[in-house]
């Protein structure tokens, strides 16, 4: 199938010195749920803009089913919007601030009305038609601004960080009811958060930005397994990225050489024999044997229990290396009682993976 | 304010402010006070206490042709002149709003010029300069000049309107298909209304209150009201000119309650706003 978007060759740049975006090459499916995610500074609103048509590309095109986009100017696009500030306008009630895109496209008053109140049934807000949005709730108002962009049916939708000026409970009431929605009427969606959770939560794909270039395009649980480099196996998750280098290489696996620890299976990424490389394991695999408790099988370390922190569900520990390298585990709460002082740490060869540092 | 009683020092401090506040009111309205009332008086001298309550003034001055033509002609040109600076100060003003880069504070300067120079240079320069081009003696002249006069102050109230403007609005609204003059009128303009309003009303006050540039600029059918009751304050025994004064009075009381309204009403709205979203 065609994407719906397509970036080719984006590049941007403000100022002519700084590239804020590097030759951005992406293609958003039709109907997906697609998320940026990334660090501050890394491109995503700025990209984002340009497909809005807020800023120009400075070299470089972006399709919409396959024609030129970047001559039409922002109010021809039909491109919906959720802003993180909502943005909603202040001098208009909720049911004008909705009929405003209606009237915009001159729809007759009778469907106006029709459309606005099924767009409130859509993102469960009935009964506040009337009021203006200072006087409602920043999760409302964001249902609002939900419901204008969706009310005059774009095919595409943008948010930026919409949910970020909500308290967490209610961020993660709301990613499941976007989601759910996105699923309902089938509007392709851009979604841009630099809240990894959020972007597993809520999306088809994920495409990971850092400086101004995509480090990985996947599926939420391909990047959370198989991440493509150290930046992404570090930013999507948590994971212990250790330093070493590369001493052997074994089939798919390598064997990373971490002075007065000793040798370390992993899967292997992309490096060479003799490079420097990161180990990065996930704290949930790390077992933990303490004193008596014998360590499971595959990689074994000794170190030292230097922290614990109480997360209620869960104990997260930190251990440190004889390199003073640390590890973070995750585990039981029971562990919380785990006596500070010297345990093993342990994990199967497959858990952890190799990449150029 | 504190919570604690007033010492004896803080209330004599008060009165004392009181007092000067007072007096002050006095020294500026005063000379109004004492001269309104003249113009409801039967007697053509200025003459304390007023003996009999009569119109004769108002009457003579809506009769005689130079008075009324007078009046008409300050409502035409400041009519003009709001409209125009309106125009210049709005798009100037959301301009440099939209200006990124460096240079906005010089140019914020240089539009405030006419504020600051003395308006008789203004007077006197564009006096030959329309003549030149044969503006002097005209509407279109007197109206140009009152603008250049009164178009800053439409730049700054609408300016102070827009720092509380989000732009994001601007952006909300063409992602909604909003073309730019259709969103300058649903969005923008009712947002930033009070701060046009209250230019409005200076710019329509400036023209109306001008003499200086009416002076050099205004021919016999141009003359405005102002100028018309400077020409005729010689005449002591002719209170007409009270009755135009007391006019005048009553149009500037309605372009300040006018401007008590605005502000009014963005007040409310700006707490009604805060209050809501705590
Ligand atoms: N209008 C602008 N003018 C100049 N520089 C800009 C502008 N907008 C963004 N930048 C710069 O471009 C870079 C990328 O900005 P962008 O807003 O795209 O990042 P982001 O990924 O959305 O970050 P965040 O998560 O903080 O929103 C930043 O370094 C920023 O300073
Ligand atoms: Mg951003």
């Amino acid at each position: 199938m065609d994407p719906i978007v397509r970036f080719q060759n984006i590049c941007k740049t403000y100022d002519g010195r700084s590239q804020v975006v590097r030759d951005l090459n992406l293609s958003v499916e039709r109907g997906e749920f697609l998320t940026l995610l990334g660090p501050s500074g890394s491109g995503k609103t700025t990209s984002l803009m340009m497909l809005a048509g807020f800023e120009m590309p400075t070299s470089g095109e972006i399709y919409l089913d396959n024609k030129p986009f970047s001559g039409l100017p922002p109010h021809r696009r039909e491109i919906g919007m959720v802003f993180q500030n909502y943005a909603l306008f202040p001098h208009m009630s909720v049911g004008e601030n909705i009929a405003f895109p209606l009237q915009v496209r001159r729809l007759d008053r009778q469907e106006i009305v029709t459309r606005v109140r099924r767009a409130l049934d859509m993102v469960q807000l009935p009964g506040v038609i009337d009021r203006k949005p200072a006087e409602l709730s920043g999760g409302q108002q964001q249902r609002v601004a939900l419901a204008r962009a969706l009310v005059y049916e774009p095919a595409i939708v943008l948010m930026d960080e919409p949910l970020g000026a909500l308290d967490r409970q209610l961020r993660e009431g709301m990613q499941i009811e976007i989601k759910s929605l996105h699923q309902r009427i089938g509007v392709t969606m851009i979604y841009v958060t630099h809240d990894q959770q959020e972007a597993l939560t809520m999306s088809d794909r994920i495409a990971v930005f850092n400086g101004g270039v995509i480090e990985q395009l996947a599926v939420p649980k391909t990047l959370y397994d198989v991440p493509a480099n150290a930046f992404v196996a570090g930013f999507v998750g948590e994971n212990n990225l250790l330093r070493g280098r590369l001493a052997r290489r074994i089939g798919d696996e390598g064997e990373v050489d971490m002075p007065g620890i000793g040798l370390i299976r992993g899967r292997l990424g992309e490096v060479a024999e003799g490079q420097p490389v990161v180990l990065a394991i996930r704290p949930e695999k790390i077992a933990l044997g303490t004193g008596s408790c014998p360590p499971g099988e595959g990689n074994r370390l000794s170190g030292n229990l230097i922290e614990r922190i109480y997360l209620g569900d869960q104990t997260k520990l930190t251990i440190q290396l004889p390199d003073r390298q640390t590890v973070t585990v995750k585990a039981g709460s029971l562990l919380f009682d785990a006596a500070e002082g010297p345990v093993n740490v342990s994990w199967a060869p497959e858990d952890g993976i190799v990449f150029a540092a | 304010m504190t919570g604690f009683p007033p010492t004896p020092a803080q209330k004599a401090g008060r009165l004392l402010l009181v007092v000067f506040g007072v007096l002050f009111c006095l020294f500026l309205i005063g000379p109004i006070l004492a001269f309104v009332p003249m113009a409801f008086n039967d007697v053509a001298v200025l003459h304390y206490p007023i003996q009999h309550f009569s119109l004769r003034w108002f009457r003579a001055l809506f009769a005689s042709s130079d008075w009324s033509r007078a009046l008409l002609n300050s409502f035409l040109v400041a009519a003009g002149t709001t409209f125009l600076a309106l125009l210049i100060g709005v798009t100037a003003a959301i301009g440099l709003w939209r200006w990124r880069s460096a240079g906005k504070d010089a140019l914020m300067v240089l539009i405030m010029t006419p504020m600051i120079v003395p308006s008789v240079i203004g007077a006197t320069s564009m006096y030959f300069a329309f003549a030149r081009v044969g503006l002097d003696y005209s509407y279109v002249g007197l109206v140009l000049a009152h603008c250049a006069f009164a178009a800053p102050i439409v730049v700054v109230t609408v300016s102070a309107a827009l720092q509380r403007f989000d732009g994001n609005l601007l952006r909300a609204a063409a992602s909604l298909g909003a073309p730019p003059l259709l969103t300058f009128r649903r969005v923008t303009l009712p947002l930033i209304l009070p701060g046009v309003v209250s230019g409005a009303v200076f710019a329509f006050a400036i023209s109306f209150d001008d003499v200086v540039a009416a002076l050099f600029l205004a021919g016999p059918d141009q003359r405005t009201l102002p100028v018309q009751m400077y020409m005729r304050s010689g005449d002591l025994f002719d209170l007409v000119i009270a009755a135009a004064a007391t006019v005048m009075l009553v149009i500037a009381i309605s372009l300040m309650a006018v401007l008590l309204f605005v502000r009014r009403g963005d007040r409310l709205r700006q707490t009604g706003a805060q209050g809501a979203a705590h």
